[in-house]
């Protein structure tokens, strides 16, 4: 008993014209940039761009400082994450705050602190310089740094918020067969927050491998050195258009992979539906 | 949490099987709950009360996870929780089984690493943790299932995987928290008779929480009945379903309660009405139950009745339960009387219809009223 064809339009779905003209701008606003790099990447010589020393030189640099700045991210951001999420304490909401604050401040305020911290004449790099003859701004372990205090945020953020959500009954119920606390962290909270941390770290990741004003401000612009790739695009762009286009768009690839990446590691795992191959 | 942490283990149980006894108060935000009981070795004890009064949490303080606020948690000689003596034992290391609601089973492990965890948090090998658990997957009839995920189990499933892995500790005292009420109706009934049965097997205390009245009775061997924050019944489920102390409990096994003064043969109900008490009835403030089924329903006055009781009443409802009718009669006293369709068919009652309730004495239990609960 359908209607007759043709009878009546099906309005439920139309989008209010106030709405979408300001959508389809903003879609315009987001895409046409990037299309626009697309339609100037030099792609009869992309591969010669890529294969160049500096080009290398950059990417490598950025591939293994990003990296570092995950990994450290993971070993202490996990704890931090843990402590923020389980226990009660005064200041814990100030602490979180000032935790998360990196990801709202200026990445060049990150560095200018991380100088004053740091440098050679900082409150903590005086110390380093004067006892063990280490400077640190101006080395790669700086572009390490500055990415770790960008980025391990969004990893922070991310764990927690798992902890948050689930496990805390499994927890309570791992402590009443015996497990210690540091056994039940191992054992049953880690696992089970693994799908948010691998979500976490590769946010932490990209975040880091995309870092610039921290970065440049505290590590500086040395090739080989502290000039990762974001820094690499910037100075090219001046001299070498082709170059800087060519790196920019190896960042814009990574970018969409990590956004493919984390699209199944967003979806929670273990609700058995895919373990049996049910497609709903 | 302030009071110190107990690693004195040189009292830690011995395999000889001891009591439970749980005297003191839990405080939360919402309530507060004064309980005092003992449980013996092999005895099922069930808490039954309202869903939000608090029986979880009996089950937390027992296990460790939530402090008292006042009084102490034994089993045998040794002390898990007291307040006086600032002693406070950790889940971690008390000898307990918990079977929780909704069983939280490892979804990371399958149903033999669940079944092991206690082992391997005692740092055996993976190998000798599975090893130990095989005997216990095989007493619950798990082997099958050894290396299957949890969210690929059944409910009844879970909750063996659940029993396992809390008696795989060896527990000196088991506790289950609503163990049924995550299985659908045609499996708890199979679910009630294996439970019995794994339950008789088990050395220690038991206790169990439940809303069920119905679970009570068929596993346990007392009931304890919270209400609004205290406990107003403790006794077998023959005591409990007989001679209810409360209201609630009445309302729970299904009787009339009048609450009244009995001089000689005649009980002046508080609430109004008077009933005839067989010859012997104890004297004094006393409890009335009866069964509405126990109560006859007729149009006119039996004057030829053998009933001693008999008084006028107002249809106020009339429901139907599986095999009968149950009637809500407006009187001096009000009672709920059961009879068949039959009956309603024949009298042509509804709502609003006057009617003569009567019942024989000898139907009525009467007993002296227990003083409040301290």
């Amino acid at each position: 008993m359908s209607p007759p064809r043709g009878t009546r339009r099906i309005r439920a779905n139309r989008i209010p014209r106030p709405l979408l003209v300001p959508a389809v701008l903003g879609v315009a606003l987001l895409i046409l940039p990037l299309a626009g790099l697309l339609i100037r990447t030099p792609w009869s010589h992309l591969g010669a761009e890529l294969r160049s020393a500096a080009a290398v030189q950059a990417l490598w640099l950025s591939l293994w400082t990003a990296t570092c700045a995950t990994a450290i991210s993971v070993i202490i951001g996990v704890p931090l994450a843990w402590i923020l999420a389980r226990r009660e304490f005064a200041g814990r909401r100030l602490l979180r705050a000032l935790v998360i604050l990196p990801l709202v401040l200026p990445p060049v305020v990150g560095g200018v602190a991380l100088l004053l911290a740091f440098g050679r004449n900082g409150v903590l790099g005086h110390w380093l310089y004067n006892s063990f003859g280490f400077s640190l701004p101006f080395t790669p372990a700086a572009v390490i740094l500055a990415q770790t205090f960008v980025a391990m945020p969004f990893l922070i953020v991310a764990v927690e918020g798992a902890l948050r959500s689930s496990t805390g009954e499994l927890e309570s119920a791992a402590e009443t067969l015996g497990a210690q606390p540091w056994q039940v962290f191992l054992r049953v909270s880690l696992p089970l927050i693994a799908p948010s941390l691998a979500a976490g770290a590769v946010l932490c990741w990209a975040r880091a491998l995309g870092e610039f004003g921290a970065t440049i401000t505290f590590a500086g612009s040395f090739p080989g050195r502290t000039q990762t790739m974001p820094i690499a695009v910037y100075y090219a762009l001046e001299n070498d258009p082709a170059a800087a286009i060519a790196l920019s768009l190896v960042l814009l690839v990574v970018s969409l992979c990590v956004l493919v990446g984390l699209r199944d590691s967003w979806f929670p795992v273990g609700s058995g539906l895919q373990d049996r191959g049910v497609r709903t | 949490m302030t009071r110190r942490h107990n690693a004195d283990t040189s009292t830690a149980h011995s395999d000889q099987p001891s009591t439970l006894s749980f005297s003191g108060s839990i405080t939360r935000s919402n309530f507060e709950l004064t309980l005092d009981f003992e449980v013996a070795p092999g005895e099922v004890l069930a808490i039954l009360g309202p869903n939000g009064a608090g029986k979880s949490t009996v089950l937390q303080a027992l296990a460790g996870l939530l402090p008292l606020s006042s009084g102490s948690i034994k089993v045998g000689a040794r002390n898990l929780d007291d307040v006086t003596s600032s002693v406070f034992v950790a889940a971690a290391e008390r000898p307990v089984g918990y079977v929780f609601q909704n069983y939280r089973l490892f979804p990371h492990l399958d149903v033999a690493d669940n079944v092991s965890f206690a082992a391997r948090a005692q740092r055996l090998s993976r190998a000798a943790a599975r090893e130990r658990a095989g005997e216990w997957l095989t007493r619950l009839d798990l082997t099958d299932l050894a290396k299957t995920r949890p969210a690929n189990l059944s409910g009844g499933q879970q909750q063996r995987v659940a029993l396992a892995r809390a008696l795989a500790r060896e527990p000196a005292y088991l506790l289950l928290d609503e163990p049924f009420a995550a299985l659908d109706a045609q499996t708890r009934v199979v679910v009630h008779s294996e439970i019995r049965q794994h339950l008789s097997g088990f050395a220690g205390p038991v206790v169990l929480v439940t809303h069920d009245p119905l679970e009570a009775l068929l596993l346990a061997d007392r009931i304890l009945i919270i209400e609004a924050g205290r406990q107003v019944q403790l006794g077998t489920p023959g005591e409990v379903t007989t001679r209810p102390a409360t209201n609630y409990v009445a309302r729970l096994v299904g009787l009339n309660l009048y609450a009244g003064s009995c001089t000689g043969e005649t009980v002046d109900l508080s609430r109004g009405g008077v009933l005839q008490a067989p010859p012997g009835a104890p004297q004094g403030d006393v409890l009335v139950a009866l069964r509405p089924s126990a109560i006859t329903v007729s149009q006119t006055r039996l004057t030829t009745s053998s009933a001693r009781n008999e008084w006028a009443a107002t249809v106020k409802g009339i429901s139907l339960l599986s095999d009968r009718v149950r009637l809500e009669l407006d009187g001096a006293p009000s009672a709920l009387a059961d009879v068949t369709p039959a009956a309603v068919a024949a009298l042509g009652l509804q709502v609003g219809s006057d009617v003569w309730a009567s019942v024989k004495a000898t139907e009525l239990e009467i007993y002296a009223q227990p003083t409040p609960a301290a």
